[in-house]
């Protein structure tokens, strides 16, 4: 299958002469269509310029980045925006919604932003935000929801222009390990259900269990690529992680009812 | 990092700088407002202060130059001359009058004068007094202002008249003073041998009160009052024209400048409300009140560097004026300086009130939310 | 994206209102002085207005009442009431004098009109009456009131003492009343037979424009003739052109004094919000579309800052006039369209800084390292 998205021998400096830093070293890459790629790495790897380049929000001093047909690496500064806001959709660690709309607003916005108008925007919204388990919540301003709502409606936001990646930055750093495991979950059925590629950078362990591929990025380079999903195939094709979520999910809901029956 | 500390910075500065400039804009309009007060009325007794006169003879019940109309007998001016103790006499007969200069309605205060006794301009710019009952001189600033110059003709009650010389000092923002003949002015008044006011001095060592007196009783049903009462009454009079609306441009810029530095506190309190947030709290009572008062502190001295440049401005500006219209007098008055520089603190305390109640109705555990 | 700018405000309700209400003030300022100056111009027509003339007639070169010396013959009058399409010719005596009443100087306008003569007296008394036997007089009823006179009680005037036999409003201004006597004794003590002007009323079917320029251009006539409109308007002038500078100078302070809130307001309210304008940018929002935002937040507080600075006018018109007698505010279509022009002009600048700031922002500033 034609990769996604297309990394090919990309740095990064900043800085020059005595005082140059070279934050991403000579790093190639290739992302399928529906795969979950993991970044890791110790702070000041430069995962966040890794990230920032994949995202078209920073050129790289050498090489090629290609999304789809756009090579966006050598693309008018222009004509980014557009290519991020129909081809990408960000996550972010603090969630980063927009205090003053409420939950409907915040994604119906960014579809406004691509040119629906206000009525279309909202009903895909809704849509996106009903699936997500939050049509109770439409008219909520963000100060009034949880942490794990937040990020929910985050990923309604991503999603609200069918892009074709999805790049997420720490997005369980601010969530408990409940909802951060809930998120994760999703954002790999969205994954494999819409056949969107997921590019998370994060340091939580916890949820390496949940990507296809886990890169350990270090000093700018990757070391160690582990392509866990050649190591363990369960016969009719599923991977363990996704056996062991099935599990995992039938467990807590087993936990909650107790809870419920109990407290 | 520090290319985003520095840019925060920049951030900061450019929104002090409009802080200030605000609030030096409302403080330099209230200054400017009273000084162009303070400079209208050493215009209008001008005139009076530069003519010798210790007495003023007027119509009865007439106690201003410029406020109406005076009109005394053609006999009084003798009389006046017959009475022990007065030295001089100079009798002028003048009225507002409105000339139309392409076709622009200026206001101008005639006075016909006998130029061999006085009561005419006391400073030329250019030319000469005039010699005949058909020349005029007219004020510099106006003249210039409507481009006539020494030589030209200018209708005056549809009369021609050559203008032979330009006066200094004789202008005001209101009117300008023109100066002809006394016999002219008869004539352009319908008023022959008519005479407005007398302007009387005292020999040396005349006693001022006998010599009031027998002028009472030779000259019948006339006002006669000092000569600074006159002024005064002037003075007076224009007071009451533009009490009012100086009282409410100067109340509205009051009240803008307080708007602005209520805005600065403001905003301020609420920024630091939230910075603190982001750090460790512990009393948090203690460092709501404690935030406030730096905050309040930075509003007075922002108050404080806007009445400076506000004070600075109003100088400049008023300087500006005087250049590109002539007709103005700016005075800024020390006096005033001190109550323009108390409004502005006053301005300052009155801004930091709402943030304070906002500051103490503050819920602290809305601090830990995010 | 206006949705958004109304939003962004509507939360930081204090801080708009502030906004909104600084920028009211500053064109307030401008709206202010410019009412007060129409009001004054009003009040000084008042009496033209009133006068129920046609056509009003002074002596060659005068188109003005307030502060003109106007003279004519009792023969100018006669031949105007004799001109074509004229039905009367009134003869009124006018001067700028004080009085004395209540044993205060009040500042007055003096006419001596004739009771028999149709025109020249008030058109109406809210005390008393309007013929006038000899030594009597018709005041102001504020004057009146302030000095605690009424009818019957006495006032000097030109000298002499005179009864009160009427009072009138409306045709006083800050600085001057108007005080009616009749035209007989106003000769008298002025000692003459000369008159300031004569009031005109026009048969019904003559046009007044073509009466006043007949008796202008008579050749024997030392006159100028006006049509009421003309020489109100010619009055009205007077303040105006006397004011323009001022009104000049107070209009650009309001300008940049207005300019200097918006910026301030806008501008802080984008530094808050940086941040998530910093999210759209790395979402994918254009430059031009965050600008949307900014001119759609300075058309809001502009629009509401204009409406409110009118709001204020039109209630200082109605409340001041009750602090200060005979003070009057006028709103002016002109003045309305240069606040409308003002308040454009301030949002387009103001928001400069702030799209400057929007255009500025590093997307990639929202990935925290």
């Amino acid at each position: 299958m034609e990769p996604i998205m297309h990394v090919q021998n990309v740095t990064r400096r900043f800085g020059s002469g005595s005082t140059e830093v070279i934050a991403v070293r000579d790093v190639s890459l290739s992302v399928a269509p529906g795969e979950v790629v993991l970044i890791m790495g110790p702070s000041g790897s430069g995962k966040t310029t890794l990230l920032s380049m994949l995202g078209g929000l920073l050129k790289p001093s050498s090489g090629r980045i290609q999304i789809g047909p756009d090579e966006i690496s050598a693309m008018d500064e222009r004509r980014l925006p557009e290519v991020r806001l129909r081809r990408i959709g960000f996550i972010f660690q603090d969630f980063n919604l927009l205090s003053a709309l409420s939950c409907l607003d915040n994604v119906a916005i960014v579809a406004q932003l691509a040119g629906l108008s206000p009525s279309q925007a909202r009903q895909r919204a809704r849509q996106l935000l009903e699936q997500l388990g939050l049509g109770h919540r439409l008219s909520f301003l963000p100060e009034k929801l949880s942490g794990g709502e937040k990020q929910r409606v985050a990923i309604a936001r991503a999603l609200v222009n069918r892009p074709d990646l999805i790049m997420a930055d720490e997005p369980t750093a601010n969530l408990d390990s409940q909802h951060g495991h809930e998120i994760m979950r999703l954002l790999r059925r969205i994954a494999k259900e819409e056949q969107r590629s997921v590019i998370i950078v994060s340091h939580d362990q916890r949820i390496k269990d949940i990507a296809d591929r886990v890169l350990w990025l270090e000093d700018g380079q990757f070391k160690d690529i582990v392509d866990r999903a050649d190591e363990w195939r369960l016969p009719g094709g599923g991977s363990e992680i996704d056996a062991y979520q099935w599990l995992c999910e039938k467990t807590s809901n087993i936990v909650r009812l107790a809870a419920g029956v109990v407290g | 990092m520090t290319y985003l500390a520095f840019r925060n910075l920049f951030q900061q500065k450019f929104r002090l700088a409009l802080s200030i400039g605000g609030v030096a804009l409302a403080m330099m309009l209230i200054v400017l407002l009273n000084s162009f007060q303070s400079g209208l009325f050493r215009q209008v007794t001008a005139y009076l202060d530069h003519t010798p006169v210790e007495v003023v003879v007027a119509q009865e019940d007439v106690t201003t130059m410029l406020g109406a109309t005076s009109l005394l007998p053609a006999s009084a001016a003798d009389l006046a001359r017959g009475v022990p103790g007065i030295e001089q006499v100079i009798p002028i007969v003048s009225r507002f009058i409105i000339l139309d200069i392409h076709d622009k309605k200026v206001v101008a205060y005639l006075v016909g004068y006998e130029p061999k006794v006085g009561g005419g301009p006391w400073a030329l710019e250019a030319g000469r007094t005039p010699q005949d009952d058909r020349e005029v001189v007219l004020d510099w600033v106006m003249a210039e202002t409507h481009h006539f110059g020494l030589g030209d003709t200018i209708e005056i009650l549809d009369e021609d008249f050559t203008i032979v010389g330009l006066s200094d000092g004789t202008n005001s923002w209101m009117a300008s003073f023109l100066f002809v003949e006394k016999r002219a002015a008869e004539r352009l008044l319908l008023t022959p041998e008519a005479t407005s006011f007398l302007f009387l001095t005292f020999e040396p060592g005349a006693d001022p009160a006998a010599v009031e007196a027998r002028l009472r009783r030779r000259l019948r049903e006339v006002e006669i009052l000092p000569v600074a009462a006159f002024k005064q009454n002037d003075i007076a009079l224009l007071v009451k024209v533009f009490a009012t609306p100086l009282r409410l441009m100067v109340a509205i810029a009051f009240a803008v400048g307080t708007a602005i530095l209520g805005m600065i506190i403001y905003t301020a309190t609420v920024e630091r409300m939230r910075d603190a947030e982001r750090g460790v709290l512990k009393a948090v009572g203690a460092k709501n009140r404690h935030l406030y008062w730096l905050v309040t502190q930075q509003g007075l001295v922002t108050a404080l560097l806007g009445v400076i440049l506000g004070i600075g401005l109003a100088w400049l500006a008023g300087q500006g004026v005087m250049r590109a219209f002539p007709k103005f007098l700016v005075i800024l008055e020390p006096g005033f300086m001190l109550t323009a520089a108390s409004a502005g603190l006053l301005m300052g305390l009155l801004a930091a009130l709402l943030p304070a109640r906002h500051v103490s109705g503050l819920d602290p555990a809305r601090v830990f939310r995010k | 994206m206006f949705y958004l700018a109304w939003r962004n405000l509507a939360q930081s309700r204090t801080q708009f209102s502030m906004g909104v209400g600084g920028v009211a003030l500053a064109l307030l300022l401008m709206l202010a002085l410019d009412a007060l100056l129409a009001g004054a111009g009003e009040n000084l027509v008042a009496y033209i207005n009133q006068s129920g003339a046609d056509v009003f007639v002074a002596q060659e070169g005068v188109k003005n009442m307030h502060m003109a010396a106007s003279a004519i013959t009792p023969r100018d009058v006669s031949l105007a009431s004799h001109a074509a399409g004229v039905v009367s010719a009134s003869p009124i005596l006018y001067t700028t004098s004080t009085i004395k009443a209540g044993g205060a100087d009040v500042l007055s306008y003096i006419i001596g009109f004739d009771p028999d003569e149709p025109l020249g007296g008030p058109q109406q008394v809210i005390a008393g009456t309007t013929a006038l036997q000899e030594d009597e007089a018709i005041i102001d009823e504020t004057v009146a009131r302030s000095r605690g006179l009424g009818l019957g009680d006495e006032v000097e005037i030109l000298g002499e003492t005179f009864t009160i036999a009427g009072l009138t409003e409306g045709l006083t201004n800050l600085v001057n009343s108007v005080t009616f006597i009749r035209l007989r004794d106003f000769q008298r003590l002025s000692g003459s037979d000369a008159v300031s002007y004569a009031l005109l009323k026009v048969k019904p079917g003559y046009d007044p424009g073509a009466v006043a320029v007949a008796i202008t251009t008579r050749n024997d006539d030392e006159v100028n003739a006006l049509t009421r409109p003309d020489f109100a308007r010619e009055e009205r002038q007077l303040v105006q052109d006397m004011s323009v500078e001022l009104l000049n100078i107070m209009n650009l302070a309001g300008l940049l004094i207005g300019l200097a809130v918006t910026a301030l307001a806008l501008y802080t309210s984008t530094l808050h919000k940086r941040q998530e304008y910093g999210v759209l940018k790395a979402i994918g929002a254009k430059n031009w579309q965050l600008y949307k935002v900014v001119i759609a937040q300075a058309v809001l507080s502009l629009t509401l800052g204009a409406g409110l600075a009118i709001g204020l006018v039109w209630l200082l018109g109605l409340a001041l006039p009750l602090v200060i007698p005979n003070i009057a505010l006028a709103l002016t279509g002109q003045a309305v369209i240069r606040v409308g022009l003002a308040a454009l002009l301030i949002g387009v600048i103001a928001a400069l800084a702030p799209a400057w700031q929007m255009a500025r922002l590093d997307p990639a500033r929202v990935f925290r390292g």
